[in-house]
């Protein structure tokens, strides 16, 4: 069972998933804050962090394929794992998604139940409606790897552009230069004027969210850490496409 | 292979720090393996080349994915090491790791074995794919089997792990035994965990309440007050940085999961070619199209 145990501590748990929790034999723990993995130990008399599987300079990916096979191993044991992930499980991570695949693959039951993600504060905190406009979501590194098609007349949201262009996967943060090149692309499609805003939700609800507006030429300067999401508003109207409503309104004639 | 991380950024006891052995230690190694009183129960004392090659040989194993782990006990006052704990023996198959620990003579009789081991199992069950921590000593050695019992080890019952001699006492704690009993604050269990519980209730309720969730910071204050948290910890859990409360509450500062990596492309892109003009179709050779059935 993976489960999601939401962005503020307190506020976003679902009755379901700590009932996830209380139950299993075992509880992994991926969590984004020390505060909220001390809050989940308190859960239950056997939670395991896998926090001490990052290291600087080690590959995140190895560290992933080593979260999977720690939970795996504990499900070939016999027992009834659940593996808490802050936010959705399913958003932006790749561990829960392959635990679960490998565990059917091999006869075993496994779920994923949802959670609140950081994109779902950032609606809220932000005032934002994805249905207006439109919007796109991106991991930042893969928007430089690939050629991506950006639509500025839609909301553009960059998912882990504190560790932009960190192409081992192996550091904690990167700098100034890694987010030059991000701004190079971005201008490809904004104006450097263009405000972008870095989004962090709260952790914890005695604090705030952070919000701070920033013009694009000055991203590489501003401080990102491995938190914070990037959210940019439409820098185009929408054009209506004449040959679709055409088609429509002829449509609604011979249907009338 | 999953590789055997114990981070020692949780390894921190109310008077000590655990850290990693490293080159460094060389001195504290002699001082330990050379001096015949500390090895009265162990073996015979090492002498300069053995302790030299033993020395060696340990970093060494260290550094392998699944070697041990031997961490240098340091005081926090003083910034003194003095003794070494370890983790080996590391079984997934018989989910269970071997634990040990010395200390220089000057160190014996403060409490400091129980409160070095009660952070390194404790650190050593969150993290490692184990059921069961083991020690070894000799049936002479009381000050050991006074240490494991009040560790909450009790004597393994006809279960040898891999790796126990035939002749020395083997006592074992099981997760769920140590798991009820670290829950008792008075025991090598981090600072965090006795003051932390009020603050984390604190948190869990501001973060559930309706009343509380956007409540000024002299709300939150009055609240905190009735709860009777601490005043330093009040007015650190109200600054924006985190930094405060986190050490107050000996958590790690900059803990973070990024759980995705975006994969590189497996061939660079190909170069855009000057447009050519399409190569001339010849017709291909294509299966017959079946025919359409005649209605
Ligand atoms: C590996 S993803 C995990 C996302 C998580 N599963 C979720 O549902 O929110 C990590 C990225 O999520 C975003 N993120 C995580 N915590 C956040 C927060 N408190 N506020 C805003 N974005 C956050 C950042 O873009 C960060 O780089």
């Amino acid at each position: 069972m993976c489960v999601g145990i939401g962005i503020t501590l307190g506020s976003h748990l679902t009755p379901l998933a700590r009932n996830y929790i209380e139950k299993s034999d075992v509880v992994f723990a991926a969590v984004s804050d020390g505060i909220v993995e001390l809050w989940l130990s308190a859960m239950h008399p056997d939670v395991r962090s896998l926090q001490s599987l990052y290291g600087e300079g080690k590959s995140r990916m190895r560290t992933y394929r080593e979260m999977v096979d720690l939970m795996l191993a504990e499900v070939r044991a016999g027992k009834h794992v659940c593996a808490a992930f802050y936010g959705h499980p399913g958003v932006f991570a790749w561990a829960p998604h392959k635990a679960i695949e490998i565990a059917r693959r091999e006869g075993y039951r496994a779920h994923m139940e949802s959670g609140i993600s950081a994109e779902d504060c950032l609606y809220a905190d932000l005032g934002i409606d994805p249905g207006e406009f439109g919007c796109q979501h991106y991991e930042a590194s893969q928007l430089l790897y690939y050629q991506r098609r950006i639509d500025p007349g839609a909301y553009l949201v960059l998912w882990q552009a504190g560790v932009i262009g960190d192409k081992a996967l192996a550091r904690v943060a990167t700098d100034n230069a890694y987010r030059q090149v991000l701004v190079d692309r971005l201008a490809e499609d904004y104006p450097l004027a263009h405000k972008v805003i870095i989004y962090r939700a709260a952790t914890l609800a005695v604090h705030a969210p952070r919000i701070e507006r920033i013009a694009l030429g000055k991203l590489a300067a501003a401080r990102i850490e491995p938190p914070d999401t990037l959210v940019i508003a439409p820098a185009r109207k929408l054009v209506p496409n004449t040959k679709m409503l055409r088609r429509l309104t002829k449509l609604a004639r011979t249907h009338a | 292979m999953i590789a055997f991380v114990l981070t020692t950024a949780a390894l921190t006891a109310a008077r000590l720090r655990l850290r990693a052995l490293a080159a460094r230690d060389r001195v504290l190694f002699r001082t330990l393996y050379a001096d015949a009183a500390t090895m009265r129960y162990i073996g015979r004392p090492l002498s300069s080349a053995q302790v030299e090659v033993s020395f060696c040989a340990t970093l060494d194993a260290t550094r392998k994915p699944r070697g041990p782990r031997f961490f240098v006990i340091v005081e926090q006052h003083r910034s003194a090491a003095v003794g070494l704990c370890s983790i080996r023996r590391i079984s997934m198959r018989e989910r269970c790791a071997e634990t040990g620990i010395m200390l220089v003579r000057g160190a014996c009789g403060r409490g400091y074995a129980d409160e070095a081991l009660g952070a390194l199992i404790d650190a050593a069950f969150r993290a490692l794919p184990i059921d069961t921590v083991w020690a070894q000593y000799r049936r002479a050695n009381t000050a050991a089997a006074c240490l494991f019992g009040a560790l909450g080890f009790s004597e393994a019952d006809g279960w040898r792990p891999r790796g126990a001699r035939l002749r020395l006492c083997v006592s074992i704690v099981q997760r769920p035994v140590w798991r009820m009993q670290s829950n008792q604050p008075e025991r090598g269990v981090p600072m965090s965990n006795t003051i932390g519980s009020n603050v984390i209730g604190f948190l869990e309720n501001v973060g559930r309440s309706a009343a509380l969730r956007h409540a000024s910071r002299e709300q939150l204050l009055q609240v905190m007050q009735r709860e009777e948290i601490a005043p330093v910890l009040r007015s650190a859990l109200l600054q924006p940085q985190r930094m405060a409360i986190d050490g107050l509450l000996g958590v790690r500062e900059t803990m973070y999961c990024t759980n995705q990596g975006t994969k590189l492309p497996k061939k660079a892109p190909p170069k855009k070619t000057p447009a050519k003009a399409p190569p001339k179709k010849t017709p291909a050779k294509k299966p017959a199209k079946k025919v359409p059935a005649k209605r």
